[in-house]
């Protein structure tokens, strides 16, 4: 799994994770782009639920259930 | 000397409490006073007091016998520690009495509850005035609560079923979520609170927390004095952090409510707020998954449509370029010959122009002069060649006579005669031997011979 930024925040991971939605439905990325920015909202979404929790097991077990 | 009246002590007193007996008739008043202090045994004793202007103008013992005071702390309930107690202002109804050992006191009968709620209530209104007047009303609330709150400074008495609850209800989430709480222990309740309370606050780091909680547990409207302190609300309106309280009931609401972020009911519905933001804030973001991972498959499904539009693009697109290179080649030669032919038509034309030109300039003088002079010389020669030709068809028919006379015919008629050998013309006697056979022609027949002598050829 990729490292995130330091100074990451829910708020910051929240808005990148919106702006990411907004793009791809507004058509706004190549694809080229597309795998990039998919697994960029993964890692986004994989930092919150680790956050939250705190423990690698459960945000293990959380990624093997979305399937990432 | 004059005879001086002396009386006892006993029958000046007695004077004093019948004249006091005589002016109230036993009778009772509502009197207003402050508890200077109070002692609480099986009766109470009070020193009341009356202020004004921060100097005392008025002291008298007050007492509550114990008949009294069952009735009092039943009927006050659980506020009769906020009201028997030092400092407080009661409304109470109170006989005098005149003891002969013990002096003057106000027996008190009955105290009345609603003066201290709506002096309670009075001064909540006089510090949310303040408070406006400070502009520091609403501060706290416009301050954005983070969508996750999760580090958290705890202003609460450790060791109160308050403290317990919330903590259980955080620890214990059927989310799984963590959350890091930092304890502010502070009294809640009691002359200190207030002031504890504020120096809570004063040490929490803002940079460190995602939100300050404050809690207690249930009480009476009067335990929550020390949340509607004046120096309490002013330091909460300006935490840099939001501030969310859960404490008190529905129908306490004390001005530390007012002016926090978002107020709870209770401990308890503080830490399920807490608990429900993050799983709002959750389960947003797994929307935004499902969202993104919806449109990541639209995306690719566009573009596989895209992909072989191109393909069918790439496949048709040559033949139909040679279809129009082809048209282009047709329509270019067209007008090519178009334009040679035009062309040609437009060099005549300009030809027959300067032909014209030619015909009428002045120099074609000289042109014509030449030209009739050409005519001349031409008619002179055609002459010349003609009496050539004459002349030569003369010879040539002179030439002809001599032929026609000199023919083997005419010179066989004349009396010559041809003598061949095996067929050839004999010219010289020396190609010939005796016993060779001859072939003589004349001009009518031929004869055979053998030569007999041969005579060689004599000179002159």
């Amino acid at each position: 799994m990729k490292k995130v930024e330091e100074n990451l925040t829910y708020e910051k991971a929240y808005a990148e994770l919106e702006r990411i939605m907004r793009d791809l439905q507004d058509d706004k990325v190549s694809v080229d782009e597309l795998t990039g920015k998919v697994k960029r909202a993964v890692v986004l979404i994989t930092f919150c639920n680790d956050m939250l929790r705190s423990t690698e097991a459960e945000v293990g077990a959380l990624v093997k259930k979305l399937g990432i | 000397m004059e005879e001086r009246k002396i009386y006892t002590l006993r029958q000046v007193g007695t004077a004093i409490k019948q004249r006091i007996e005589e002016a109230t008739h036993g009778a009772s008043f509502w009197i207003k006073a402050e508890i200077a202090s109070i002692n609480v045994g099986r009766h109470a004793y009070l020193e009341l007091v009356q202020h004004q202007d921060g100097e005392k103008v008025a002291v008298m013992r007050g007492a509550i016998w114990m008949t009294a005071l069952n009735r009092i702390r039943e009927e006050l309930g659980n506020e009769s520690r906020n009201i028997l107690k030092d400092g407080v202002e009661i409304l109470f109804l109170a006989k005098t009495n005149y003891h002969l050992v013990y002096g003057l006191s106000l027996v008190i009968e009955a105290i009345d509850l609603s003066f201290n709620i709506s002096e309670l209530e009075r001064r909540k209104r006089e510090t949310i005035a303040k408070l406006k007047e400070e502009g520091l009303y609403d501060r706290n609330r416009f301050i954005p609560l983070p969508m996750v709150v999760q580090r958290i400074a705890l202003v609460a008495s450790k060791g109160t079923a308050a403290y317990a609850d919330f903590m259980k209800h955080l620890e214990h989430n059927e989310h799984g979520y963590l959350f890091h709480v930092h304890l502010f222990n502070s009294a809640v309740q009691g002359a200190t609170a207030a002031q504890e309370l504020c120096a809570a606050l004063a040490s929490i780091d803002p940079d460190r927390f995602d939100a300050v909680v404050l809690i207690r547990g249930g009480g009476s409207k009067l335990d929550l004095e020390p949340y509607n302190d004046l120096d309490l609300a002013r330091m909460a309106a300006q935490m840099r952090i939001p501030v969310l309280t859960g404490i008190g009931h529905d129908v306490d609401i004390s001005v530390l409510d007012l002016i926090a972020h978002g107020h709870h009911k209770t401990p308890t519905a503080v830490a399920d707020f807490i608990v429900d933001r993050m799983l709002y804030f959750e389960t947003g973001m797994m929307g935004m998954l499902i969202h993104i991972h919806n449109a990541m498959l639209t995306s690719f499904s566009d573009r596989k449509d895209q992909l072989s539009t191109f393909k069918e693009m790439v496949a048709m697109r040559p033949t139909a370029l040679c279809r129009a290179q082809r048209g282009n080649l047709h329509t270019y030669t067209g007008q090519f010959a178009r334009s040679i032919t035009d062309r040609i038509a437009t060099s005549s034309k300009m030809l027959d122009a300067h032909g014209r030109d030619l015909a009428v300039l002045p120099r074609n003088k000289l042109i014509l002069l030449e030209a009739a002079r050409i005519r001349e010389q031409s008619t002179a020669l055609s002459g010349i060649a003609q009496r050539g030709f004459q002349l030569l068809l003369g010879k040539l028919q002179g030439m002809d006579d001599a032929v026609q006379f000199l023919s083997p015919e005419k010179l066989l008629q004349r009396g010559f005669s041809i003598t061949r050998k095996d067929g050839c013309a004999v010219k010289d006697a020396s190609n010939l031997q005796p016993g060779d056979q001859l072939e003589t022609t004349f001009a009518q027949g031929k004869a055979w011979s053998t030569i007999n002598t041969i005579v060689p050829h004599e000179k002159g």
